[in-house]
């Protein structure tokens, strides 16, 4: 590739610039950068182009960050409170389960 | 009246979740919008924009304000965008060794799919969905929302050379799928080319 471009540019591949780095800094500093302005102007305009995000998309964030909020506090808090919590859960479970078993 | 962003980053930062939301809120569009164009579709960029915002709340305490925080999520974006799209690479790549079927779930990234209508924008929006991954990516990051290659380069984890490289080779690409829809001596459109294109 770096031959064809030095070619457009009608210069000689054997320049002490010709490496893939210095060439690319070249082509990033304008001297290609003319020949994609149109192309590049209408790319910038994308960025002002929103695509709307599905309804859902904002709730689930919100969910997912009280999830990992959640997450957090067990880690930050005590051993003591998450034991208790976990105990706390276990006899839920457990009550449920009788009571299913009842019923 | 509404609050100033620094005053909610500055709330997020000591914890308060609500600001926190409320960055989000003011922000998630663009986010998704540029998640669906590095990962060529809506589930995806779903997917890609809540780790988004995960990760952002995880280091909000460590945005130091050089940028813009739409330029920093951006930057989160690109780097989620890129681990995801390996890791779906990797998947497909699992199921193809599994002898499942061979089926294309992004019936955008068709090259045979003619572009309906004469808007441009739409042209190139669709050209870009055409681009192989890597680089869509950093045109997009480039040339649509700015980021410096350096950027690029940290958050695609590639050299700022390979970016520039894959920067050259996508708007050449772009140009070829555009058919000369620009005129590119003057800079601007050519009416007559803009009508020659299918």
């Amino acid at each position: 590739m770096a031959h064809l471009v030095w070619k457009k540019l009608n210069m000689s591949a054997d320049s002490p610039m010709a490496t893939v780095t210095d060439l690319a800094e070249y082509i990033e500093m304008g001297g290609l950068n003319e020949e994609f302005a149109w192309l590049r102007a209408q790319v910038a305009d994308l960025r002002d182009s929103i695509i709307e995000p599905p309804a859902v998309l904002l709730p689930a964030i919100y969910g997912e960050l009280d999830r990992m909020g959640r997450a957090q506090w067990l880690r930050s808090s005590p051993k003591w409170m998450a034991y208790a919590g976990g105990i706390a859960a276990s006899a839920g479970a457990l009550a449920l389960a009788t009571r299913t078993r009842r019923s | 009246m509404e609050v100033e962003m620094e005053t909610l980053i500055e709330a997020a930062k000591d914890g308060d979740r609500a600001a926190f939301d409320e960055i989000v809120r003011r922000t998630y569009r663009n986010v998704f919008s540029l998640a669906v164009r590095l990962t060529g579709n809506e589930d995806d960029a779903s997917d890609v924009t809540q780790e988004v915002y995960v990760r952002a709340f995880k280091a909000i305490k460590r945005f130091r304000g050089d940028a813009q925080i739409s330029t920093w999520l951006y930057r989160i974006c690109a780097n989620c965008s890129s681990t995801f799209l390996k890791k779906r690479s990797r998947h497909r790549h699992a199921e193809l060794d599994s002898g499942s079927p061979i089926a294309d779930p992004h019936p955008d990234a068709d090259p045979t799919l003619q572009v309906e209508g004469s808007d441009i924008r739409a042209r190139v929006d669709q050209a870009i969905r055409q681009l192989p991954e890597r680089l869509r990516s950093v045109v997009v990051l480039r040339d649509a929302y700015d980021l410096s290659h350096q950027e690029i380069a940290e958050e695609l984890n590639i050299t700022e050379s390979a970016a520039k490289v894959r920067l050259h080779r996508a708007r050449k690409n772009l140009q070829s799928a555009l058919g000369g829809l620009g005129d590119a001596r003057d800079g601007t459109p050519g009416v007559e080319e803009a009508e020659h294109v299918s």
